[in-house]
């Protein structure tokens, strides 16, 4: 029996069941109106005058990171947090994880306020920071994973199945027991997301996962990260530079500019509202075509055989394309792409500069 | 599982991480050894002289072997703490539901334990090589037993020390003046009962003297403190440390800025 008083706060009248209601009704994440600065030293020039000046009376000025940020995010939901870098994004996933404390603003991750309920918080979330290594590396996988089993207080009954589960899903057998400075990043990756996965968090904040990975070892990260996510719940949130982590994992994008949000939109709607060039290859029978019979495309390659060009894809142009091509010859294949999501980010990073200020290092979008 | 027993696993990995690297505590002993050596030689040559040295140089080579044991047994945190705020470790690291500090002393503790039994065979080797059987056995017994409790307090200073990383990042200049205190105040090389009053007087109100000479002057016949105060001083030396550690990483945790995206 759940005493009623105790739980007035959450608004709970109807006992247990209600407060399970409530607490699956709670979002994973909720900001409201966060705000960060951090203080940047300021060099006052070169010099012996200008550094002992530096020592004694440092000057510095305040960088906001992270300027009124607004979200809400369900449980399950997979999101990307992307910018370019200095954007925000993960300074913000800093303070959802409770190591960073904002200025102002309030945050609920999984209902607790991350920096003041940090260590329950712990038992919720798991972070994986591509950047960093939370294995010993003179050590083999299997002791990290030992001692996180500690940490997370997982049960002595159930701690051997989990761990199973994870290695078989991680395909981590033949790693368990070689020291991880001996791993490829690849497989470092792999040992490092399970590592977080260990007990069953609920939310995971993912940090450019995928950095420095080959393509198949991006590719494995990315299928068992949606795999975890649709099998377990498990809620993602995930900074990336690469389109690839975005659009294989993710179905909701925020677009974070010098700390504020400049989007937030599911991936499809993202990829048709923001660029509405299409494009389509068609391979004729003819080995040639004269592409300048074709009203509204713009050629992008051609082939013997093959034809790709662009095209408006709000004017409904591809059937009038098509129409067109099997006007002059046989048309044996059509392939329409939906436009790269680099280029959609790209355009919108070029608006936000236009309208802002410079970009900086918006080429940091990287190709897939 | 109550809380405190999540340590034992931080001890452990401490432990196997040591393990891992026993060229590490070869070189130790080797160095050691060399440390040894020569100081016997040179207080031989100069008690050759017919110079007072102050003591009985065969007993200052046991001395020196306790205060080094100590030393080079305490593991060195603070250069792990370094690490984790330089390449920005510190953020896997906080947001576990276990305390930073805490969970930094315990594997050091695990690394004190696989490195100390070494260490301490190699310092008793070199000292019986390089200044003969122990003239007070028991007193050598009780070094050591001592001496196990101020590497583990010396190994929380290496924490507290470790926490000035998050200020400047490098703690190279910190580490070096402490290194220096250590040695001077400690009496690392000399007994502390050979120096100026008033460097006598400063040693002891600092917990390098409880640290190193604390322990090793037992071997003297001569202690620098008796054992009920120096078991006192040990334990309050521990106690400062970890408030002080406490109350500057809760300091620390309010303003802490993660290096690196």
């Amino acid at each position: 029996m759940i005493p009623e008083g105790r739980f007035q706060f959450l608004g709970v009248r109807g006992g247990a069941i209600s407060l399970i209601e409530r607490a699956m009704s709670t979002p994973a994440v909720e900001l409201h109106d966060l705000r960060k600065t951090f203080a940047a030293r300021v060099r006052r020039g070169p010099g012996l005058r200008a550094r002992v000046a530096d020592l004694f009376v440092p000057r510095s000025h305040q960088v906001c990171a992270v300027d009124g940020v607004s979200l809400r995010i369900e449980r399950g939901e997979r999101v990307a947090f992307i910018g370019p870098n200095g954007a925000g994004k993960s300074t913000t996933l800093k303070i959802l994880a409770g190591i960073l404390y904002p200025d102002s603003g309030t945050v609920l991750v999984d209902g607790l306020v991350p920096w003041r309920d940090r260590h329950a918080l712990g038992f919720r979330i798991g972070t994986v920071f591509g950047q960093r290594s939370q294995l010993w590396y003179q050590l083999p996988p299997r002791a990290t994973f030992e001692l996180l089993a500690h940490v997370y207080e997982l049960p002595r009954a159930t701690r051997k199945q989990t761990l199973d589960t994870l290695i078989a899903a991680f395909a981590l057998e033949p790693l368990l027991d070689r020291p991880v400075r001996q791993l490829s990043l690849g497989e470092r990756m792999r040992c490092e997301v399970a590592a977080s996965l260990l007990h069953a968090p609920g939310l995971l904040f993912l940090d450019e996962p995928t950095i420095g990975l080959d393509v198949s070892a991006k590719a494995t990260i990315r299928e068992l990260l949606r795999d975890q996510s649709r099998t377990a719940g498990t809620t993602l949130l995930l900074t990336s530079h690469d389109t690839g982590d975005i659009e294989q994992v993710c179905d909701r994008v925020v677009i974070i500019h010098r700390g504020t949000i400049l989007l937030d939109a599911p991936v499809d709607e993202v990829k048709r509202r923001y660029l509405r060039q299409r494009r389509v290859t068609m391979v004729t029978a003819a080995e040639r075509f004269d592409a300048t019979q074709l009203d509204g495309a713009r050629v992008v390659a051609t082939a013997p055989h093959r034809l790709t060009v662009e095209v408006d894809a709000a004017d409904a142009a591809i059937g009038s394309l098509v129409a067109a091509v099997v006007a002059h010859t046989e048309l044996r294949d059509l392939i329409v792409d939906d436009p790269p999501l680099d280029d959609v980010i790209r355009n919108l990073y070029a608006s936000a500069s236009s309208s802002r200020g410079t970009v900086e290092q918006r080429d940091a979008i990287s190709s897939r | 599982m109550p809380r405190p027993f999540k340590y034992l696993a931080f001890v452990r990995i401490g432990f196997a991480r040591a393990r891992a690297e026993p060229a590490e505590h070869y070189a130790r002993v080797l160095f050691l050894l060399v440390i040894l050596g020569v100081f016997s030689s040179l207080w031989r040559a100069v008690a050759a002289t017919g110079a007072d040295v102050g003591g009985d140089p065969h007993t200052f080579v046991w001395y020196l072997a306790m205060t080094e044991w100590v030393l080079m047994s305490a593991p060195h945190v603070h250069f792990r703490i370094e690490d984790d705020v330089r390449r920005g470790d510190v953020a896997y690291q906080i947001v576990r539901p276990v305390s930073y500090l805490a969970a930094h002393f315990a594997e050091g503790v695990g690394a004190l334990v696989a490195r100390a039994p070494v260490l301490l065979a190699g310092a008793c080797t070199g000292a019986w090589v390089f200044g003969g059987a122990p003239a007070r056995p028991l007193a050598v017994g009780r070094a050591i037993a001592f001496g196990c409790g101020a590497a583990l307090v010396l190994t929380s200073y290496n924490v507290l020390l470790g926490l000035t990383a998050f200020w400047l990042g490098d703690i190279a200049p910190v580490y070096w003046i402490w290194q220096k205190l250590t040695f001077v105040l400690g009496g690392l090389l000399l007994p502390l009962t050979l120096y100026p009053d008033l460097v006598v007087r400063i040693a002891r109100l600092t917990p390098f003297s409880a640290i190193l000479a604390g322990p090793a002057s037992f071997v003297l016949g001569r202690p620098f403190f008796d054992g009920q105060t120096l078991g006192l001083a040990l334990i309050a030396w521990a106690v400062a440390a970890a408030l002080i550690a406490v109350t500057t990483f809760h300091s620390i945790a309010r303003r802490l800025q993660i290096n690196g995206g």
